[in-house]
């Protein structure tokens, strides 16, 4: 059961919008659209596509607040559709032939990915250069692996909260975790990060 | 998957059950105890000690490297805001309290109807004539009385 006042909050505003207060699921809107971005746009990697993910999430959890169960944490909840249709957008964008990521022939995915994240020019080169590895490592794990090791490091999740998020065991979060950070930490040695 | 590839995932499993500890050690996963017996083997190990270095040192790029989120400006908020209006639900929620009680209104009224017909059927009176059986006396029987003798005679006049 939830215990934070930050849960109560929310569990507080899901029931006034079963109730037929459509002005609570504002409230939640407001308080959560810039985390469920920023988890979409680790995913994504654009901030377009990443609003027109979060703007999903939001349709999604407001046509169906009503299948949310108040024994859980609604964030929780609100994430798991995040990252799931951050999931599916990735995968449509892979099947849409018209729709291409930029090629590395004019260098690292990563580079462009960057170029379009930091966007004042004054940015510390280093820095970048660091980025730029970590987020073609990290870029290099499968979807699964990805989100919890995201969901961890990024977001700063508990297992139990990914656990949840994800849809699987605390053993699988863990075995998971264990799998990205030596795979990451193997592609930063090599590039002498580590 | 091909041989190569599960030879190279299997070097990126645990070792052990203590090495697949660690991650959990800096995360604050651990229960006390636990926590206590992987810190002494981290500090006793070099091979554990420089992996829980890693780990953090990973774990802190990652953070600085995805920190950074472009900026949404509130009339692009506003126009998502917007949209989820217009694609969510046509009618609004209907209040749950409708809801709790209208079912079982309805539920107690039907109940209450078919016992009202069952009763009827078991406890009504067989002899009672049924609605469809013929009247007793026909109309054309009372459109004629027959005198007695010395009365005049009368017709019943069912018309009006």
């Amino acid at each position: 059961m939830a215990k934070d006042p930050s849960d109560q909050e929310d569990l507080q505003k899901v029931r006034e919008f079963l109730n037929g207060d459509t002005s609570s699921f504002e409230f939640l809107f407001d308080k959560y659209r810039e985390r469920i971005h920023s988890v979409a746009f680790r995913f994504v990697k654009d901030k377009e596509d990443a609003l027109e993910v979060t703007q999903e999430v939001f349709i999604r959890a407001y046509q169906g607040l009503e299948k949310f169960k108040t024994d859980s944490k609604f964030f929780t909840w609100l994430y798991r559709i995040a990252v799931n249709r951050s999931i599916d957008f990735i995968r449509s964008r892979k099947a849409r032939p018209t729709v291409e990521m930029p090629h590395t022939e004019d260098g690292p995915l990563s580079a462009h990915i960057a170029d379009q994240r930091i966007e004042e020019p004054s940015v510390n080169t280093e820095r970048k250069e660091i980025s730029e590895h970590v987020l073609e490592a990290v870029n290099m794990l499968s979807e699964k692996h990805r989100a919890v090791f995201l969901l961890h490091a990024v977001e700063q999740l508990s297992y139990k909260e990914i656990a949840d998020i994800v849809g699987c065991s605390l053993g699988t979060v863990m075995s998971r975790l264990f799998y990205s950070r030596k795979k990451l930490q193997q592609h930063l040695e090599q590039t002498g990060l580590l | 998957m091909n041989a190569d590839a599960k030879n190279q995932d299997s070097d990126f499993a645990p070792q052990s059950n203590d090495e697949s500890l660690i991650g959990p050690f800096i995360d604050g996963e651990l229960p006390m105890g636990e926590a206590r017996r992987v810190e002494t083997l981290i500090e006793e190990n070099e091979e554990y000690r420089t992996l829980a270095e890693n780990f953090k040192k990973l774990d802190d790029l990652a953070r600085t490297s995805f920190s950074e989120v472009p900026k949404v400006s509130s009339t692009q908020w506003g126009q998502v805001w917007e949209n989820i209006q217009k694609e969510g639900p046509q009618k609004q929620p209907q209040p749950k309290r409708f809801n709790e009680w209208i079912v079982p209104f309805i539920s107690i009224a039907a109940l209450v109807l078919l016992g009202l017909y069952l009763g009827s059927l078991f406890f009504g009176d067989p002899e009672a004539p049924k609605s469809e059986d013929p009247p007793m006396v026909q109309k054309d029987d009372l459109e004629e009385v027959i005198p007695e003798e010395g009365e005049e005679s009368t017709t019943v006049d069912f018309s009006g």
